[in-house]
């Protein structure tokens, strides 16, 4: 057997390899443990690497894959799960120290179905403060840092979900998305992202930002590979009273109709103003590729979309200040500075933004669902500007980097970042696709046919 | 609402506000007033959703 093509690998690649036996999951967990070793100086994606576990868990599935027992593609395949997700026996941080010695006694939901599947994990992923940002400047870990140049911001919150997979220290992460979390750090590292509808997959075990806002989803290489994780992953769960009684599909098996005669939506405003112009370029050349596939593109307005920030950022505050109270009030020197005077704040928010905000929520999910009667999709730059450097990152850089993102955090709609090109300074920029609540499946199958068209998901990050 | 008066506010909510945070916390009121402004511009119409509450269901 030769070396794993690490970090070139794709999940789906590394099935196929699996399966034919041309790899074991010790050589490729092994390969995977050498390359966090030799990068987490340069990058810091992990807190927490269970490496003795990984190994013990690599051996059960060569040895099972070895009898033919295969539980399906992900079994043998090494992951990581973002530190907010509770994994059993393993401390779970949130990246914070309020929460630093904390061992659940149980896996996520999320966590528990990979392990199911026989995915194998490696460790718990680096992330802005309770994930409370979209920077990853975490002041209790230190900064996740851009594997496309290690003086700028991975983004955030899912920062190390994103740098890991971009560096191939493993082949798929678990990330969560709350005002775009999973996807800005996706496109900030030139990765694959998708936020399910809200409710798709278990929120269980997962610590909260904002109940009525946070989704747990896949971070990967490609749209193929996303597929993979999220039948895995998605599905009822008892156990989370917001979790949907909805059927899942076999989204791998839907990925290759094409995007003849799909209708996407161009938006004329919000999306595109304060645009790198650079960012501007590479999206609307990329939808100009869909339709050279043979989507129909059309612009749309999204009603009430200008105010969609404020509504989610007055839910965020209240929501997140509601579960943070009790433990600002016992310990508040256990906070990062950031991250305790923003909670302060939330306490100077008052009750009627809250209502408002969901009211608004209400009134833009009516007017968007007749919008979606008319499109299949809607397309937009994923952030409207590339990663920032880490010294210059702050509070207007987070408010910059969610402003395309949460509006679908508010709609619950899923939403999808992959690699669309590079702005002038060689960091990649991220073409947003929305599709409609429950429709995971035309974005996956969008996403897939822009890739096998492109090549900006295979360019790999200036590392050894 | 001066730098005080907002520590004084937090405090009776139970938060120990630092010295550091009273001058941005005095600052953000005004930004407060920005969010609900702007969450009350917006025209919902007349039939501008309520915010509600569904009583559960009997399982079927």
């Amino acid at each position: 057997m030769s070396a794993p093509p690490l970090p070139a690998l794709t999940l789906a690649e590394a099935a196929r390899l699996l399966q034919g036996r041309e790899l074991s999951p010790l050589e490729l967990t092994e390969a995977c443990l050498r390359r966090i070793e030799a990068l987490e100086p340069r990058l810091n994606s992990f807190i927490t690497v269970t490496a003795e576990e990984a190994l013990a868990q690599a051996r059960r599935a060569t040895e099972e894959l070895a009898r033919g027992e295969r539980r399906g593609p992900l079994h043998g395949l090494p992951v990581a799960i973002k530190d907010l997700l509770d994994t059993a026996g393993v401390r779970t941080t949130a990246g914070s120290r309020v929460l630093a010695q904390r061992v659940p006694g149980e896996d996520a939901t999320a966590v528990a179905r990979l392990r199911e599947a026989g995915a194998v994990v490696l460790g718990k992923l680096n992330l802005h403060e309770f994930a409370f940002g979209a920077t990853s400047v975490n002041p209790h870990y230190g900064p996740v840092r851009n594997p496309w140049d290690t003086g700028r911001i991975a983004g955030g919150s899912s920062g190390g979900s994103a740098t890991a997979v971009a560096a191939g220290e493993c082949l798929a992460t678990l990330g969560t998305d709350t005002g775009g979390s999973i996807r800005i750090p996706s496109s900030l590292c030139g990765i694959t992202g998708l936020k399910p509808t809200y409710g798709r997959v278990s929120l269980w075990g997962v610590i909260p930002l904002a109940w009525s806002l946070d989704h747990v989803g896949p971070m990967c290489r490609t749209a193929e590979d996303c597929a993979l994780v999220l039948s895995a992953i998605a599905g009822p769960d008892g156990r989370d009273r917001a979790c949907a009684r909805v059927p899942v599909p076999d989204y791998a098996a839907q990925l290759d109709g094409g995007v003849k005669g799909l209708r996407i939506g161009l938006p004329r405003e919000h999306f595109f103003e304060g645009a790198q112009e650079d960012v501007a370029e590479a999206v609307r050349r990329a939808v100009e590729v869909l339709a050279e596939l043979g989507a129909q593109v059309r612009e749309v307005s999204l009603p009430h979309v200008a105010l969609a920030p404020q509504a989610v950022s007055a839910i965020i505050l209240s929501e997140g200040l509601a579960y943070h109270l009790p433990w600002l009030r016992q310990r508040p020197q256990d906070y990062g500075p950031d991250l305790r005077l923003r909670l302060e704040m939330a306490s100077l928010m008052p009750a009627v933004a809250y209502v408002q905000a969901q009211r608004l929520r209400a009134a833009i999910v009516d007017a968007w669902r007749r919008l979606w009667q008319e499109i299949d999709l809607l397309a937009t730059p994923t952030t409207v500007v590339t990663a920032a450097r880490i010294e210059e990152a702050d509070l207007s850089t987070t408010l910059t980097l969610l402003r395309n993102t949460n509006p679908f955090n508010l709609s619950g709609q899923p939403a999808i970042s992959l690699p669309c090109g590079f702005d002038r300074q060689g960091l990649p920029i991220g073409l947003q696709l929305v599709g409609r609540w429950w429709d995971e499946a035309t974005v996956l199958r969008a996403a897939h046919a822009y890739q096998r068209a492109t090549d900006w998901h295979l360019r790999l990050p200036p590392l050894p | 609402m001066d730098e005080e008066q907002v520590r004084s506010l937090l405090g009776r909510l139970g938060l120990q506000v630092p010295p550091e945070d009273g001058a941005a916390l005095a600052a953000y009121l005004p930004v407060v007033a920005q969010v609900l402004d702007a969450l009350f511009a917006a025209d919902l119409g007349e039939g501008a959703p309520a915010f509600t509450f569904a009583a559960p269901q009997a399982e079927t």
